[in-house]
């Protein structure tokens, strides 16, 4: 529990000592604060396994997504982010924008508020985003309440296993230009280290993911959706050399480092 | 959010014990109003990134022009208990607070939904204050919904005796709706909604924040790198398109974002452009430093993918 909340908790124990009536269970203060054990789950957005174009206008197919993550945290506030209406997508739209109109943020004033949850991974953990079936990741613990944004965690090192060798996140595949002037396509292997997100974010923490609002009541499973698509929007593939398929051009780039940190890559949902 | 209900309802239990009858909690008003604070009237400087430009450039807003629609007071339960009648169309660069709308004889109670929207500009608004109704009518004209010109300028790092001015002049259609707004924390507390208390008048400013146009990042939180307002690439894409000193929609969004430099947390686009017009959402305050939940509410045309496709 945060000194906010704990600060806030006090302040209202004062005006409930001094008023004529207390607040009732039928507030859902019955419930407030059970403890309750959340299972944890890793999948991959669909279209990250097709290609897509970035924001930059290049048509990225992916072969590989790998990052290391060391545990998630689930908190009340509100994300900083605010969807959309549901609108049917165009042809285009489901071709060429994988993240049109889905979150505007508001910069600088995303409070988390109190902490509702959390799962450790034990350490740095390699999670694949091409495996066959979603990942399932150690269970977590946490308290009842209105779950609402949530926090993902990079690994401050790379798993001992060798899958992304040393890094903390990797992505590969071959990109081409999407208007077609494209030269031969750019074979890459994108790398991330610890020291390039940290030129994102403070201690591999990306704060403020949107978890969908959720009043979590009893056990049940909270599923975070990784996004490479995000990861690939601001690379400027034209800086890169071609490479060849066998033999990927390395780069640690920064918009792959910052897609990498960017708090809308991971996204929360709660089911019991 | 469960104790802030609570809390909520112990205030209204006090104020109902100290004011009036159990059963009769009478009655107040709630004033809604609108400012730009000293960033719109007086203008932005140059500063830490915070506090003004990080890269030297200052700002002098000549138009801040604002469509509010549909201000809406709700109880908890959705209930609407007050709505504004027509829009109303304001520039912010005039001075001091301006009166939108004011609900009386609303019972004393805690109302926890409010919303408004900033909407495109409709003929028949209410014009607030010193706004020019030639404004509006461009407004319609155009399709915007917010509009800003002004002049940017920056000292001449080649010959400190001259200055480098840029002018813009920005129209945005975007349509967003700023709902469950809440204010700023004071002493640990955020306060959904409003509170109307018997036989006095409350007033909820909704604050347009002029400095959000040119965030460089959208990460937040307490471990993301601190957002800072630039100016630097508005400029230098004036400069890479017809260079005539005043700089355009266009040459923002055919001006690419350095993710070395700028944050999106991938939002569309990948174009300064893009992300202004992101911004331009943004811009909607409640009570000087509180927040709402902003949605955008126009429907995706088709054909666009990009923020900057609309602009086209």
């Amino acid at each position: 529990m945060s000194f906010h909340h704990l600060r806030y908790l006090a302040l209202l124990v004062v005006l409930a000592s001094l008023a004529p009536t207390a607040c009732s269970a039928d507030s859902g203060g019955s419930t407030a604060g059970k403890r309750i054990t959340l299972q944890t789950r890793m999948t991959t957005e669909a279209k990250a396994r097709s290609t897509f174009t970035t924001g930059f206008g290049w048509d990225v197919t992916l072969t590989k997504a790998i990052v290391a993550a060391s545990g998630l945290y689930y908190f009340d506030g509100p994300p900083p982010t605010a969807l959309l209406a549901p609108h049917k997508p165009s042809l285009r739209e489901r071709i060429g924008s994988f993240f049109i109109g889905t979150a505007y943020a508001h910069p600088g004033h995303y409070q988390a508020g109190t902490a509702l949850g959390q799962v450790d991974f034990g350490g740095s953990t390699a999670l694949d985003l091409f495996a066959s079936k979603p990942r399932e990741l150690p269970d977590g613990e946490g308290v009842t309440g209105t779950y609402r944004s949530a926090r993902f965690v990079l690994a401050s090192k790379a798993p001992k296993d060798d899958t992304v060798a040393g890094h903390i996140a990797i992505a590969e595949g071959s990109a081409v230009e999407h208007d077609g002037s494209s030269r031969d396509p750019i074979h890459f292997r994108l790398l991330a280290d610890y020291d390039d997100v940290s030129m994102n974010v403070n201690g591999g923490s990306v704060d403020g993911c949107v978890l969908d609002e959720a009043s979590v009541e009893a056990d049940g499973t909270i599923t975070v959706e990784v996004r490479p698509t995000i990861w690939l929007n601001l690379v400027d593939f034209s800086k890169l050399e071609p490479g060849t398929e066998d033999a990927p051009t390395e780069a640690h780039d920064p918009g792959f480092s910052q897609g990498v940190t960017a708090l809308s890559a991971y996204h929360f949902s709660y089911a019991d | 959010m469960m104790a802030k209900s609570c809390l909520g309802l112990v205030c209204v239990a006090l104020l109902s014990a100290a004011c009036s009858s159990p059963t009769d909690p009478g009655q107040g008003t709630e004033k809604f109003t609108t400012w730009g604070e000293e960033f719109v009237e007086d203008g932005i400087p140059a500063g830490d990134g915070t506090s003004g430009f990080v890269d030297g450039w200052s700002l002098k807003y000549d138009k801040f022009l604002v469509n509010f629609h549909n201000i809406q007071v709700a109880d908890s339960s959705g209930h609407v208990v007050a709505s504004m009648d027509k829009p109303r169309f304001v520039d912010n660069t005039k001075s001091g607070e301006k009166d939108l709308v004011t609900f009386a004889d609303l019972d004393a109670q805690a109302y926890t939904q409010v919303s408004y929207e900033i909407k495109t500009a409709e003929a028949d608004e209410q014009v607030v204050g010193d706004a020019d109704p030639a404004d509006l009518q461009m407004m319609v004209d155009q399709g915007l919904s917010v509009y800003v010109e002004g002049t940017a300028e920056k000292p001449d790092s080649k010959d400190e005796s001259k200055t480098i001015a840029k002018t813009f002049h920005w129209g945005f259609k975007t349509q967003t709706s700023y709902h469950d707004c809440h204010s700023a924390e004071e002493n640990g507390v955020s306060t959904e909604g409003v509170v109307v208390t018997n036989n006095q008048t409350d007033t909820s400013q909704l604050t347009t924040h002029g400095d959000h146009l040119y965030y460089d990042s959208l990460q937040s939180g307490d471990n993301a790198k601190p957002t800072l307002i630039r100016f630097d690439e508005k400029a230098a894409a004036d400069d890479a398109g017809d260079a005539d000193g005043d700089i355009t929609l266009a040459e923002l969004c055919g001006a690419n974002i350095d993710p070395s430099i700028y944050n999106t947390s991938g939002l569309p686009g990948a174009t300064i452009g893009d992300f202004v017009i992101s911004l331009a959402r943004t811009i909607g305050h409640f009570r000087h430093e509180g927040e709402c939940t902003i949605e955008r509410i126009d429907a995706v045309p088709k054909d666009v993918v990009n923020p900057c496709d609309e602009y086209k």
